[in-house]
């Protein structure tokens, strides 16, 4: 059972392997439903493209060395781990952003955003927790700050604003203007009416 | 026509429809698998291009610098560095058998609340001739400082200019002056060098012509970056990083969160202070453990308290 199977409504899912005359018509919910999904869709992939690109450029231009620091001074990863993830951050999330804008790899793509923006949140949580005072917030690049002058819920509550495109294309994907389309062509999609 | 008739027609149609849904699902997950193995490559390829890149500039960005008279190689850094570059700019007596190594970035807010706070406890081991200290002007806030489309220069400059200070012989003279006037971390001023200069007529004698020159040139830039490199390289989380005789002094030992005491009103409203308290206990063992017992206790006032930690660090070292 692929997962494209899962996410068709109900409804749709009978008539697509009983292709007869008496089968009946798809309720008008469902009709709507598979009219504006593929938009919404659109619009999430649009979103979380645009928020990946946002914070990756900027983070483009600067030394290896000052996005290393940044990593390490959420003091969780070991040094080695921690400057490795500096230097390829950037560019996995630039990866993602523009996959999920040419739509290809739609739902991978969003778990793996998911996964990444889950890991974001966790790091700052964790600061919060342990009373570590960085200026977190601002794309990725930290510097110290003084104490009370940080904003983690604030923070959090960005993060967790951007899982929800990710979690929606997670499920669903299916979106115009997509390389997925093009790639899949109609087997991706056999209930089309 | 009979009932089981209808039925067996069925039956053949649905067994047709379900296995040309079967083909067409295997054809889709061939496909969906295809689609995914395409964007994890496209991702290992983006990434893999992108890190390249900056290994390659980083390699490429080890210049030559200058450094201004008296810099000296600082032993603990040396030893990873392995450089032999004079880097730090020594303050105190070469004598002294106890070193305490500082990476400051004269921007840092926390560098100020250290500075304004400790500075009155060091100083009187420095005095006393016991302890030298060697600092590393680094430009940590410059770095992560993007207000100026990622060309902040205060940090770089102000160390520069302190540099210069050190030329004149009035290094300690300005770096009190700097951290007793240092501007908010959110603006840059210093990356003017008259702001700089402006701040250099507080300490008499050194606003001369050469100075304007060498503030205006930011003739050790190259010292700053240079430590800079060398931060990295020895993987310091942060400034202020403070050693004694090679080992870290711990965030809690160097800050406190319910002591004041030493720190002046631009510290005060974020409740933190320098830790003098710890940051004496760590200077006076040391001291004790290079000098013996008999040595003369340079701070008086904190000596009662400082004996009993001081007996107890010293093992642990």
């Amino acid at each position: 059972m692929s997962p494209s199977d899962q996410v068709r409504p109900k409804g749709a899912g009978k008539s697509s392997t009983r292709q007869t005359r008496e089968a009946p018509p798809p309720s008008p919910g469902a009709v709507r439903w598979r009219a504006v999904q593929p938009w919404l869709s659109l619009v999430a992939r649009l979103g979380l493209g645009v928020m990946w690109l946002y914070y990756a450029v900027p983070k483009l231009s600067y030394s290896s060395d000052a996005l290393q620091l940044a990593v390490r001074q959420y003091q969780i990863l070991p040094y080695s781990l921690a400057n490795t993830f500096g230097t390829v951050q950037p560019f996995l999330e630039l990866a993602l952003g523009l996959l999920v804008l040419i739509g290809l790899g739609t739902r991978l793509v969003a778990v793996l955003s998911g996964l990444l923006l889950l890991v974001y949140i966790g790091g700052i949580i964790s600061l919060g927790v342990r009373g570590i005072a960085i200026n977190c917030g601002c794309g990725g690049i930290a510097s110290t700050v003084a104490a009370g002058h940080t904003r983690y819920t604030l923070d959090v509550l960005r993060d967790v604003g951007y899982l929800i495109p990710a979690l929606w294309l997670a499920f669903w994907p299916r979106s115009p203007l997509a390389l997925d389309r093009w790639l899949l062509g109609d087997a991706a999609e056999p209930a089309r009416p | 026509m009979s009932q089981g008739n209808r039925d067996g027609k069925h039956t053949a149609r649905e067994r047709t429809a379900a296995m040309q849904a079967a083909q067409a699902r295997r054809e889709r997950q061939r496909r969906q698998l295809i689609t995914a193995v395409v964007a994890v490559v496209v991702i290992l390829a983006v990434v893999g291009v992108g890190v390249w890149i900056k290994v390659a500039q980083r390699n490429s960005s080890t210049a030559a610098f200058v450094a201004p008279t008296g810099a000296v190689v600082d032993p603990y850094v040396n030893a990873q560095t392995h450089t032999n570059d004079a880097t730090s700019i020594l303050y105190g007596s070469p004598d002294a058998k106890v070193t305490m190594t500082v990476f400051e970035d004269v921007r840092c807010p926390f560098c100020d609340i250290f500075e304004l706070g400790a500075r009155d406890v060091y100083k009187k081991y420095v005095d006393a001739g016991e302890v030298k200290v060697y600092f590393h002007l680094v430009k940590l806030i410059d770095e992560n400082d993007n207000s100026a489309g990622g060309n902040a220069t205060g940090s770089r400059n102000g160390g520069s200019a302190l540099a210069c200070a050190q030329n004149a012989g009035l290094f300690d003279e300005y770096h009190d002056v700097l951290y007793d006037n240092q501007p908010d971390e959110t603006t840059d001023p210093w990356s003017s060098a008259a702001a700089l200069i402006t701040l250099a007529k507080k300490v008499p004698g050194l606003d001369t012509p050469t100075f304007e020159s060498c503030v205006n040139k930011v003739t050790y830039g190259g010292f700053v970056d240079q430590n800079w490199a060398d931060f990295n390289t020895l993987k310091l989380d942060g400034t202020p990083t403070v050693e004694i005789n090679g080992t870290a002094l711990s965030n809690t030992q160097l800050f406190s969160s319910s002591s004041t005491a030493g720190v002046t009103a631009t510290t005060t409203s974020d409740g933190e202070g320098a830790n003098t308290t710890a940051v004496n206990a760590a200077l006076q063992a040391a001291v004790t453990t290079a000098y013996g017992s008999s040595t003369p206790t340079p701070w008086a006032s904190a000596s009662s308290s400082a004996t009993a930690s001081a007996t107890s660090t010293a093992s642990s070292s």
